[in-house]
């Protein structure tokens, strides 16, 4: 950042379309000179050594909060702001936070967050300008604490909350050593070339580090993409050679171009495509789900090359990548240079490097279990092919859907077992929606009607990606294994 | 107002247009994703001057409750 506002000050860092449609730019000297001002106010406020919660969809203002939190040895936690409040609070909770940045969408959720924690403190996005504003005023009379605060790059400077195999969620601790050394890692396997766009949601590492951090590492501009809804008008302004996604964008991309082919009264041609999507888009990077290979085929003929990529947060978060030159359909591409990879035994796919996390947040045992000698344990299963890595399945239950999301099956059923009408409870995934099969209790005298609204009642409370859309029955318990589990295949 | 809508529905599902109705679902029965809503629900607002919030979104389960919102809601 620092380096940048040097070389390149004039250079845009990021760009983005306001509430009042106007295209906003700011460049690199802008960007590091309201880091440092918010950073300087940060340090003058008290934050030492804080976990502060970071809510909000994705804006400039989160950006710099972010770099000022993590530039003061503070730690940012950012927080998926689909997910219920008390969730979220619960999170906090558990986190050690106690002041949280906030959107304006959230206020009315200020007091939830007050009731629940101690010493709670919050600050709305929408007056960071006034923070801001007061930190160059301690700069102009000589405040020197941001330049002269030393980073420490191993220590934590980011948790990250992710979907664990059980109960409760995981929080992912990130060094700025980490997180560096994969943007640096993953900027020598794709050569960018033009403007980035980042559609996906910063508090996904793959949305904040390869959507965001990297562009800006690679010297290009970065489109922010403030609202997905808007995203046709984006692609005007953006005019992205790049995009970074989950699959489910991919997917819903293919259909707008269909649904396009047909106004027209015929086939999608290469040309509406170009037009649709800014005229300079020639790649784009998916990762965070598998990506059905009749995708790649249909872009290619529009002359975009989707390069797959796989990673997980706890790898900072990439792990491979296809490359621009260098790609294999169906694979996820070479591993990242300065990172290792091998499989194990049982086709465990296992990391080790300097992107590879701290640990998880006051959860030694997990920790212990995830790096069990000295490799990090991914979790899925592989093989390596002629220096490609390939993703045949999971060792764990999480279902990973198409934007992305991890969840957890064994929350939803512990959930759902706490009703005395339900015996026994497996959660899948059936075509792209979450589904549950019941066994109901024997005894229970219930019509079958209130297993629909038991399951209701429970979507209430989740964010959208974690709600059940299909309720079917059993008559015969589940069928288990030698030690009593349930085989989940149904 | 059904029929408008179907036609913008249409263009982003497989389902055949005569079986959709106002039960039929987004996500279970025209197998839209959260991103197609969400580009569906641009199309709407334009279509029709409104705004809809993304709290209100998430409450769109049926053809139905879409419809149900514009009649009540458009200019």
């Amino acid at each position: 950042m620092e380096l940048r506002a040097a070389e390149t000050p004039d250079d845009t860092a990021f760009f983005f379309t306001d509430d009042k449609g106007v295209v906003v730019q700011i460049s690199c000297r802008a960007f590091y000179d309201d880091v440092r001002a918010l950073g300087t106010y940060l340090l003058s406020e008290g934050f030492k050594g804080e976990h502060v919660g970071l809510l909000g969809a994705n804006s400039y203002e989160w950006l710099v909060v972010f770099f000022a939190l993590t530039t003061t040895g503070n730690v940012a936690v950012p927080l998926d702001a689909r997910v219920p409040v008390q969730h979220l609070t619960q999170i906090m909770q558990y986190g050690d936070s106690r002041r949280l940045f906030y959107s304006v969408e959230f206020e009315p959720a200020m007091p939830a967050f007050s009731g629940a924690i101690r010493d709670f403190e919050g600050f709305p996005l929408k007056d960071l300008g006034e923070a801001i504003g007061k930190g160059r005023e301690k700069l102009s009379a000589g405040d020197a604490s941001y330049r002269d605060f030393v980073i420490d790059r191993e220590a934590m400077c980011a948790l990250v909350y992710t979907s664990g195999t059980t109960g409760t969620p995981k929080g992912v601790m990130l060094s700025q050593k980490n997180i560096a050394a994969n943007i640096n890692q993953a900027c020598t396997n794709f050569i960018l070339e033009g403007n980035g766009m980042s559609v996906l949601p910063f508090h996904h590492m793959f949305g904040l580090v390869v959507g965001a951090l990297m562009v800006f590492n690679y010297r290009y501009p970065c489109y922010i993409v403030r609202n997905l809804r808007n995203i046709a008008r984006d692609f005007q302004t953006a005019k992205p050679e790049c995009l970074f996604v989950v699959p489910m964008v991919i997917e819903s991309f293919a259909k707008q171009l269909k649904a396009m082919g047909r106004r027209a009264g015929g086939q999608v041609t290469p040309e509406m495509v170009k037009a649709f999507t800014g005229g300079n888009l020639r790649f784009i990077i998916c990762g965070g789900a598998p990506l059905q290979a009749q995708y790649v085929k249909l872009f290619r003929n529009f002359g975009i090359e989707i390069l797959n990529g796989y990673g997980i947060t706890e790898c900072s978060p990439v792990l491979a990548v296809n490359r621009n030159e260098d790609m294999c359909d169906g694979s996820v591409g070479p591993v990242l240079f300065g990172c290792e990879v091998k499989i194990d035994e049982d086709g465990e796919i296992l990391a080790r490097g300097d992107n590879i996390m701290l640990g998880y947040y006051k959860d030694p045992e997990a920790t212990e279990k995830a790096m069990l000698g000295g490799w990090f344990h991914t979790g899925d299963l592989g093989h390596i092919e002629d220096h490609y890595l390939f993703i045949t399945g999971r060792t764990k239950n999480l279902i990973i859907t198409s934007s992305g999301e991890n969840i957890s099956p064994e929350e939803l059923e512990d959930k759902l077992l706490l009703d005395a009408a339900v015996a026994e409870a497996i959660v899948y995934e059936d075509n792209g929606a979450l589904a549950v099969m019941i066994y109901p209790e024997p005894e229970a005298d219930v019509p079958e009607c209130y297993f629909d609204a038991l399951v209701d009642k429970m979507n209430q409370g989740e964010p959208g990606y974690r709600a059940i859309r299909k309720v079917s029955l059993r008559t015969e318990p589940f069928v288990r294994n030698s030690t009593g589990k349930i085989i989940r295949n149904l | 107002m059904l029929q408008e809508i179907i036609d913008v529905l249409e263009q982003y599902t497989d389902y055949p247009p005569e079986e959709i109705n106002e039960d039929t679902t987004l996500i279970e029965d025209l197998e839209l994703n959260s991103f197609d809503v969400l580009t569906i629900v641009s199309d709407v607002e334009d279509q029709y001057g409104v705004h809809i919030s993304d709290e209100q979104i998430m409450e769109f389960k049926t053809v139905g409750d879409i419809e149900e919102f514009l009649e009540k809601n458009k200019e």
